[in-house]
């Protein structure tokens, strides 16, 4: 088959998926609902926070409330783009250690793949309503920021997709990665929602290296204030390089799968 | 010539446990310096299979039948040996074989819960790769076979689970499988669910000529289900043939109770052994091997001595056979390997 | 000894909670990363204004005014409000009820046994980060004395809240949208990223009528440096609140209770 319509199916696939969890999801429709508006009222919030900051303050080191707006758009799409369709990504480490991927491994399909398209986070539509609300209220939207937008999002989101499969796949090696896993996603959430020109030398360091938020929140924030093709060029990059990372490691890592049963004496 | 479809030689499987002391200062010394052992769940097993054969694969908990139908089916890859499973390499070429074999495990659910079963097919038939037109055949096809058809649009989560067992079977079908994996089918069903299963499995045996490779507990299951028995235990196959030649050599007593109105002290029936008497019953066990004649003895004595209330006949649980089988031939497998004792190795829990 | 058996449930939790502490090995890493950022946010925002100290606090008194709020706030995980929740829908609430003890009292002292050894690890990795990025504090008598008063009643005031919150769920299928709001209330009027005292005057005097401040942010902002007045406001706010707040859990909780009873569960 060729590579592009292997590409196409895999997409459809995908947002078949989605379109089932979703409406496996609705089955229960208040629970929904809560889910998705708790998600909106939680970014809110956190944008009133910042509201409230620079209310007190007119800027830090000439960033604004309008630039948090923007890195908070950015910040929230991508993850909501991750988490509607490849959420299983972020549950690689309890798949694991639960034996779960013999029922993924029982299928004629990529794994990694499979297993992050066949999960979806019914509040990351809260996410992506709350990325777009804050866009079009907060920053001036033109054509073109709109177009950086989506594609720095979909970039970052390859980035934080790469971050989140290797972060897992130490399940692997190490049992009990779960929280430490988590703890590390948590930092990088936490990174991309300062004013971003705070970080500078060490702590520029590790968003870059360690925690990539430069790349998830940093970039993608500048290229919609000002576009600059390098810049989206690097971004790009950063998200080709994550995404393959990501892949080359899980199929590394599986190789040392040990299944559950043995672990586990069940009656 | 090779009409095999399955062919397995010298499977071996070795894992590596973590060993843990107890207690705070065991965690810690475990994370400095981590000791292992070294664990044979499968040691050295061997068997062909012929396409249509249905076979039970049969043991007690540990004994290394999860772990080789894991090998079979491509989601663990062996320590060594060979198998081919539907003409391919389960480790190398799991995608391939995935489209060959099909798989239901009795304990875990491939059907999304909150939505109807259909909404699955759907799903599966999208990864599997079946074109429309095929699908809505098959489809048809099963859910007339199963019967599923009046609750093919409920939410799973609604079904009884019998109806459930059914629904995954299906799902495991639609792809058209040479191979069928079934892992404790019936496990948790009733009476009743547990006949249907049966038939339907046996049913598609015998129009598709799909092969049938089933663990279970439930000697029921075996009898009616396979006409070939294969026994592992401490990962090794100590028994392979047919499962009336199984029953002939294993099955070796039956348990008759009796329920009598009368006093059970003037008993005197010299047919079998008494192994529990109270006030009104009385407990007696038969060689199997004894054909049918010692029960007739047994009941002719009795009807015509007593009167009964009721009669129970029972044959012993699959884990009493396997004991049985174990405690007959003690020195089974310890001719060729040094690494297997007496004494079953227990299966260290990893927390 | 009637009370010896409460202090029992609180021993249970501390142990329970000794033994993950790998767990919290790595949320304290987190902590002291997310202190890090916030010294590094203040500092630039007094420079970016040319301040030194706004309303007498400096940076460092900033930082460890965040050290200590986030530092309690954290101490009373696991959230006391989805364990009740789940026992109220599980039915264990029903059953525990014919147990000889008070169950609002057991979950508690339950919440005490965990705040201990969290605290523990939270202040001292979250401090750990202080001291490196900004310094020792400067801990007066007094103000060590109002924040430690101010600090015991906030995990009073914050368990009765939560309880009541967590006592919803007889009501309503899902108690996680009260849940949210409530910790997003702590996290813009609880002063975990931004304390109160920098907050644009109107809105603080609006704000300081709110629970959530009364809750964590009041002994932090108290410890940092000492302040009568509003030592005497907070801990007015704390008595008025808790006492709203523990009406409330009881009330929620029998009716609750009632409820069961007439409905059957």
């Amino acid at each position: 088959m060729l590579p592009w319509k292997h590409a196409v199916k895999r997409i459809r696939l995908s947002l078949y998926f989605t379109r089932t969890n979703i409406l496996a999801a609705m089955e229960f429709r208040t629970s929904f609902i809560v889910q998705v508006i708790g998600m909106l009222v939680n970014d809110a919030a956190v944008a009133m926070l910042w509201y409230i900051f620079f209310q007190s303050f007119p800027g830090v080191n000439g960033w604004g409330w309008q630039d948090t707006a923007i890195l908070m758009a950015t910040s929230t799409l991508s993850f909501s783009f991750v988490f509607i369709f490849f959420k299983g990504a972020g549950d690689i480490a309890v798949i694991v250690r639960q034996g779960e991927l013999d029922y993924y491994l029982a299928f004629p399909a990529d794994v990694l793949w499979h297993v992050s398209a066949s999960r979806s986070r019914i509040d990351a539509i809260g996410d992506a309503l709350f990325a777009f609300g804050i866009f079009f209220l907060f920053t001036p939207v033109t054509f073109v920021t709109f177009a950086v937008f989506l594609i720095a999002s979909l970039a970052a989101a390859g980035v934080m997709y790469g971050f989140t499969v290797v972060t897992q796949s130490l399940a692997f090696y190490t049992p009990n990665i779960e929280d430490a896993s988590r703890d590390l996603f948590e930092l990088l959430l936490g990174f991309s929602f300062y004013p971003q020109n705070i970080f500078t030398g060490g702590i520029r360091a590790v968003t870059i290296f360690v925690i990539p938020a430069f790349f998830t929140a940093t970039i993608p924030h500048r290229l919609i204030a000002h576009f600059a093709w390098p810049a989206l060029g690097v971004l790009v990059l950063a998200a080709i390089i994550a995404v393959t990372v990501a892949i080359l490691f899980f199929r590394y890592s599986l190789r040392r799968y040990e299944s559950g049963n043995l672990m586990v004496t069940r009656g | 010539m090779n009409a095999r479809i399955i062919e397995v030689r010298d499977l071996r499987k070795r894992f590596r446990a973590k060993q843990k002391q107890a207690g705070l200062r065991g965690s810690f010394t475990a994370l400095v310096r981590p000791e292992f052992r070294e664990i044979e769940a499968v040691s050295g097993i061997s068997f062909d299979v012929n396409p249509g054969e249905r076979i039970a694969f049969i043991g007690p908990n540990g004994a290394g039948k999860s772990t080789t139908i894991k090998m079979l089916t491509g989601i663990l890859t062996p320590t060594s040996g060979s198998i081919r499973c539907a003409g391919y390499d389960p480790s190398r070429e799991r995608k391939k074989l995935a489209h060959s074999i099909g798989t239901v495990f009795g304990q875990k659910s491939q059907l999304w819960y909150h939505l109807p079963a259909v909404d699955t097919y759907e799903l599966f038939a999208k990864i599997y790769e079946i074109p429309r037109v095929q699908y809505r055949e098959r489809l048809g096809y099963l859910v007339e076979a199963f019967e599923i058809a009046p609750f093919l649009a409920t939410p799973v989560r609604k079904l009884s689970l019998g109806e459930r067992m059914r629904c995954e079977i299906v799902a495991s079908l639609l792809h058209r499988p040479s191979i069928l994996f079934l892992d404790e089918p019936t496990i948790g069903l009733d009476v009743v669910a547990k006949l249907g299963i049966r038939e339907v499995i046996r049913e598609l045996n015998e129009r598709e000529g799909v092969t049938i490779f089933l663990t279970s507990h439930d000697a029921g299951d075996i009898e009616s289900l396979a006409e070939r028995t294969m026994v592992v235990n401490h990962g090794r196959l100590m028994f392979d043939g047919a499962t009336e030649a199984f029953r002939a050599q294993f099955i070796s007593t039956k348990t008759v109770e009796l329920h009598l109105e009368e006093d059970t002290h003037a008993f005197a029936c010299r047919v079998g052994t008494v192994t529990q008497k109270s006030k009104h019953s009385i407990t007696i066990e038969l060689a199997a091997d004894a054909k049918s004649e010692a029960i007739e003895e047994l009941l002719s004595y009795t009807v015509e001595h007593f009167t009964v209330r009721d009669i129970n006949i029972f044959e012993p649980p699959m884990e009493e056979i396997i004991r049985r089988m174990y405690a007959q031939v003690p020195k089974w497998h310890t001719t060729n390997d040094r690494s297997v004792d007496t004494t079953p190795e227990p299966i260290p829990l990893i927390s | 000894m009637r009370y010896s058996k409460y202090l029992s449930v609180a021993k249970i939790n501390v142990t329970e909670r000794l033994h993950h502490s790998s767990n919290l090995a790595g949320r304290a890493l987190v902590v002291m990363v997310r202190i890090w950022i916030f010294t590094t946010l203040y500092t630039a925002t007094y420079r970016t204004i040319h301040a030194t100290t706004i309303h007498g606090i400096d940076v460092a008194g900033i930082v460890w005014m965040l050290v200590f709020a986030q530092s309690f706030r954290q101490s009373g995980w696991p959230n006391t409000a989805a364990i009740i929740e789940t026992e109220v829908k599980s039915g264990t609430l029903a059953y525990s009820i014919n147990r000889p003890y008070s169950y609002l009292l057991f979950h508690f002292w339950s919440y005490f046994g965990r705040v201990g050894p969290n605290l523990l690890i939270n202040i001292g990795s979250a401090a750990l980060a202080g001291i490196i990025f900004v310094g020792w504090p400067s801990i007066s008598l007094a103000s060590a004395g109002a924040g430690l008063v101010l600090l015991a009643m906030s995990f009073v005031l914050d368990f009765f809240c939560a309880c009541a919150i967590g006592l919803l769920a007889f009501w309503t299928e899902d108690t996680s949208a009260f849940q949210w709001l409530y910790f997003k209330g702590q996290l813009i009027f609880g002063g975990l990223v931004l304390p109160l005292a920098l907050f644009p005057d109107a809105l603080r005097r609006v704000a300081e009528w709110l629970p959530f401040p009364a809750m964590f942010y009041s002994p932090a902002r108290l410890l940092v440096s000492y302040d009568g007045a509003l030592f005497k406001w907070f801990l007015l706010m704390q008595v008025a609140w808790t006492s709203v707040a523990i009406l409330m859990a009881v009330f929620l909780f029998r009716r609750g209770v009632r409820n069961v009873e007439m409905n059957g569960g």
